[in-house]
C-alpha cells in the first residue's frame, strides 16, 4: 500500500472511532502497527493516528470495565434497576 | 563455376538445415501406433508441402533470401525479433527449404524425411512428457491448497459446533457432572410447519418439504436478481445490498445467539455493554469486510457470518433442513454446471468484463479457478501472502466469479502488501473466498502474481491474485429464519463469495481456490443439525462433509474449471448423519452399557454411562 492510502485509511478509523466505536480504533491499530514497525520512513501522522488509536481504545477499554465492574458488584443493591437487567436471574 | 558454387552453398545450406536438425535420436522403442499414426501423417504433409511446385528462382535471388534468412535467424535467435520480422523469416525458410528440396535426388529426399521424422518425434515426446509434468504439479499444487481451503471450512465448522452444543437446553436430571459443555436438551424453535415430522408422518413430511422449496425458491430468485444487478452494472445497489445484509446477519443473528446465551446460563448482562458490544461487532464487521481492513479480521468476521447464519438456520425442522439441503445440492449443480445456470453466467460475465465481485460474497479461499493461473494462497509465511481467506458473508450469496481489477485489488491491501509495496514484492498471495453456496470454482489467472490460496475474503483483502480478476460471486442471500418469533429475513443467499485476498494475509488473488461464502453454511449447517443429537452423529458427519471437499478439490484439479463445492459433500453428510444417528448412538450404547446398581448409587460414585449424550460417555 501506497503511504498515502495508508494515510487515509487510518485517518478515517480514527475519526470514525470517536463514534462510540472502540473496536475500529483497535482494529485500527492491528492492521497498521506491524506496517509501522517494518516500514520506518512513514510519515508523523500515521505514527499519531495509530498511537491515539490504540491509546483511545485501551481507555475505552478501562471505562468499560469499570462499569461492568460496578455493575455486577451493585446490581443486587440496585433492586430497581432491573431495567438494566437482561436476563432473568433467578435468584433475584 | 558460379553454378558449382551454388550447388555447394545449396549443399551447405542443406547440410545446414539438416545439421540443425539432425538429431541422433533413434528409435529406441517402438513407436506406439498413435504417435505413429501422427508422425506418419506430419510426414506426409511435410512432403505434399515440399514437393509442391514453385517457382524457379535464380541464384541471385536464392542468396539473397538465404542472406535474409540468415539475418533473421540471428534476429531470432537474439530474441529481439518482431512478428513481422518472424513471418518473413518462415517464408524464407520455406521457400529455402522447399528449393532445396527439390534439388536433392530422391535418396536425400528419403533421408531427410527420414530426419524431420524423428526430430518430430522427439518432439512429441517430450511434450507428453511435459504433461504429465504439469498434471503432477498441478495435483500438488492442489494438494497443498487443500489444507489451506480446510482450514477456515474446519473452524467454520468447530463454531457452529460449538454455538449449537452451547445452547441446547440441559437436561438437568441425567447428567451429574459436567465436563462438556454439551448441555443437553433441545433447542429447536419453532418450525414453520409445526409439527416435527418423527418416523412417516407424511402430512408433516410434505409440510417440511414445502417449506424447503419455499427457500430453495427464494434462493433461486436471490440469484437470479443479483445475477441481473451485476449484469447492469448497478454496484452501488449491489454494494448497498450486501452491506445492508451484512450488518443484519451480524446484528441480529448475533443479537440472537448472544441473548440465548445469556439466557441460557444467567449472566447478568446490562443493555449499555450489549448495545455497545453489538454496534461494534456489526459495524466493525461492515467495515472491515466491504473496505479495508487486516484480512485475519476479515477472514474472521466471514466465518462468524457463516457460522452464525448456520446457527440460525439449524431452528428450521428437522426433515425441513434435510430436505432443503437435497434440494440445494441439486441447485447448485443445476446453477453451477448447466449453461444456463446463474452462477455460471455471473462467473464468465465477471470473467469477462472484468469486474469484481464484491468482497462480501466471496471468501477468497476461492475455488473458482477462472483462468489458467491458479493462485493459491497459502499463509502468508509459506508464500508471500498469507492466505486470507476471506469470508464473505454469511447470507448465502451467489457469488459469480469476478475478476478483479488491480486498482481495486490494491485498494484492499493487506499489512503485508502494506509492506510488501514498500519493498517492491510482488503479491504472493491473493486469496478470495469465495463464498458461493454451491460452487468451487478454479480461477486461474495469469497473473504474475504468486499462487495464492484464493481464500477471498470479502473486499477487505485486496486481491493481489491478479492483476487480477477478483472474482467476487454475488450471491443471494437468501436466510430464512423460522424461529420462534417468526420473524422472517429474507436474506440472499451466497452462492459463493470469493474473497479475493491479496498480499500475504488474506487478500488473495484470484488465483487460488475460491469457496463460496455459501457453501461454508451449509456445510455448517448440515453439521450443525447434527450436533443437535450426539458427538458421534457429529463427528461422522464433519469428517464425512470434509471428505466430500477434498473429493470435490481433487475433481477441481482434474477437470479445471468452476464445479459446485455443495453436492458430494452435502451427499456424504446425509449418509453418514442417517448412519450415525440411526444406528451408531444405539451401538455405542449397547457396547458400553453396565448394569447400574440403583440403590448404591448415592453412597459411592460409580461408572455411570449416560446414553444421553450420545457417546457412552462415563461420568463418576
Amino acid at each position: 500500500m501506497s503511504e498515502q492510502e495508508i494515510l487515509s485509511i487510518s485517518k478515517k478509523m480514527f475519526y470514525g472511532g470517536f463514534v462510540f466505536l472502540p473496536w475500529l480504533w483497535l482494529v485500527n491499530w492491528i492492521y497498521f502497527n506491524p506496517v509501522l514497525k517494518q516500514r520506518p520512513g512513514l510519515s508523523k501522522k500515521i505514527h499519531f493516528y495509530v498511537k491515539w488509536s490504540f491509546i483511545g481504545a485501551s481507555v475505552w477499554a478501562v471505562l468499560l470495565a469499570i462499569w461492568i465492574i460496578i455493575f455486577q458488584t451493585n446490581r443486587i443493591k440496585w433492586g430497581y434497576k432491573i431495567d438494566g437487567f437482561y436476563v432473568y436471574v433467578p435468584k433475584g | 563455376m558460379n553454378n558449382n558454387e551454388n550447388r555447394n552453398n545449396n549443399n551447405n545450406n542443406n547440410n545446414n538445415i539438416y545439421s540443425n536438425q539432425n538429431e541422433a535420436s533413434t528409435s529406441t522403442s517402438e513407436e506406439d501406433p498413435k504417435l505413429k499414426q501422427e508422425l506418419d501423417e506430419y510426414i506426409r504433409n511435410q512432403k505434399e508441402l515440399l514437393s509442391s511446385p514453385m517457382d524457379d528462382i535464380s541464384q541471385e535471388e536464392y542468396s539473397k533470401i538465404l542472406k535474409e534468412y540468415r539475418a533473421l535467424f540471428n534476429l531470432y535467435r537474439q530474441k529481439q525479433i518482431t512478428p513481422e520480422q518472424k513471418i518473413t523469416l518462415n517464408e524464407h525458410h520455406q521457400i529455402l527449404v522447399k528449393y532445396q528440396y527439390q534439388h536433392l535426388n530422391p535418396e536425400q529426399q528419403q533421408n531427410y524425411l527420414l530426419q524431420q521424422r524423428e526430430q518430430a518425434k522427439i518432439r512429441k515426446i517430450k511434450e507428453q512428457q511435459q504433461k504429465k509434468k504439469d498434471m503432477y504439479d498441478n495435483l500438488r499444487y492442489y494438494a497443498k491448497e487443500i489444507s489451506s481451503i480446510i482450514r477456515p471450512v474446519i473452524l467454520c465448522i468447530c463454531l457452529s459446533i460449538l454455538w449449537v452444543k452451547l445452547t441446547r437446553q440441559v437436561d438437568t436430571s441425567l447428567i451429574t457432572s459436567t465436563d462438556i459443555d454439551i448441555i443437553g436438551g433441545s433447542n429447536s424453535s419453532g418450525n414453520q410447519d409445526g409439527d416435527e415430522a418423527e418416523g412417516f408422518n407424511f402430512k408433516g413430511l410434505l409440510n417440511s418439504f414445502l417449506n424447503a422449496g419455499l427457500i430453495i425458491g427464494n434462493i433461486v430468485i436471490a440469484t437470479f436478481v443479483i445475477l441481473l444487478l451485476f449484469k447492469f452494472n448497478c454496484s452501488k445497489v449491489l454494494y448497498g445490498l450486501f452491506m445492508f445484509t451484512v450488518f443484519m446477519l451480524i446484528g441480529i443473528f448475533g443479537y440472537n445467539l448472544l441473548s440465548t446465551l445469556i439466557y441460557i446460563y444467567n449472566i447478568p448482562m446490562d443493555w449499555i455493554t450489549l448495545i455497545i458490544f453489538m454496534f461494534n461487532l456489526s459495524i466493525v464487521g461492515v467495515i472491515v469486510i466491504f473496505w479495508k481492513g487486516p484480512s485475519k479480521i476479515q477472514q474472521g468476521y466471514l466465518i462468524l457470518m457463516s457460522s452464525l447464519m448456520a446457527f440460525s438456520l439449524t431452528g428450521l425442522a428437522d426433515w425441513t433442513t434435510w430436505i432443503l439441503l437435497a434440494l440445494l445440492a441439486c441447485w447448485d449443480l443445476i446453477a453451477v454446471l448447466c449453461p444456463f445456470g446463474p452462477l455460471k453466467m455471473l462467473v464468465e460475465h465477471s470473467d469477462n468484463n472484468k469486474q469484481m465481485i464484491p468482497q462480501a460474497l466471496i471468501y477468497s479461499t476461492m475455488i473458482w479457478m477462472m483462468a489458467k493461473d491458479v493462485r493459491i494462497n497459502i499463509d502468508g509465511n509459506s508464500k508471500n501472502k498469507d492466505d486470507g481467506e476471506i469470508y464473505e458473508l454469511n447470507e448465502l450469496k451467489q457469488v459469480s466469479s469476478i475478476q478483479i481489477d488491480e486498482s481495486e485489488a490494491s485498494s484492499q491491501g493487506s499489512t503485508q502488501e502494506l509492506i510488501d509495496s514498500n519493498q517492491r514484492n510482488s503479491y504472493k498471495e491473493d486469496y478470495k473466498i469465495n463464498i458461493k453456496d454451491n460452487t468451487i470454482r478454479e480461477v486461474n489467472e495469469d497473473d504474475q502474481q504468486e499462487e495464492k490460496i484464493s481464500y477471498n475474503k470479502q473486499k477487505a483483502k485486496q486481491d493481489d491474485d491478479d492483476d487480477d480478476i477478483d472474482n467476487d460471486d454475488t450471491s443471494e442471500k437468501q436466510s430464512l429464519t423460522n424461529r420462534k418469533n417468526s420473524i422472517k429475513h429474507n436474506s440472499e443467499q451466497q452462492d459463493g463469495i470469493r474473497e479475493e485476498e491479496e498480499s500475504n494475509k488474506d487478500e488473495g488473488e484470484d488465483e487460488g481456490l475460491k469457496l463460496g461464502l455459501g457453501d461454508f453454511v451449509f456445510y455448517s449447517v448440515l453439521i450443525a443439525r447434527a450436533a443437535m443429537h450426539d458427538w458421534i452423529t457429529t463427528f461422522a458427519c464433519a469428517i464425512a462433509v470434509l471428505f466430500g471437499l477434498t473429493v470435490t478439490i481433487f475433481l477441481l484439479s482434474i477437470y479445471q474449471k468452476a464445479l459446485p463445492a455443495l453436492p458430494i459433500s452435502i451427499v456424504f453428510g446425509i449418509i453418514f448423519y442417517v448412519i450415525s444417528s440411526f444406528m451408531l448412538g444405539s451401538l455405542m450404547e449397547y457396547l458400553t452399557r453396565i448394569p447400574v446398581v440403583e440403590n448404591n448409587m448415592k453412597n459411592y460414585s460409580d461408572l455411570k454411562l449416560d446414553y444421553n449424550n450420545g457417546c457412552s460417555f462415563v461420568y463418576l
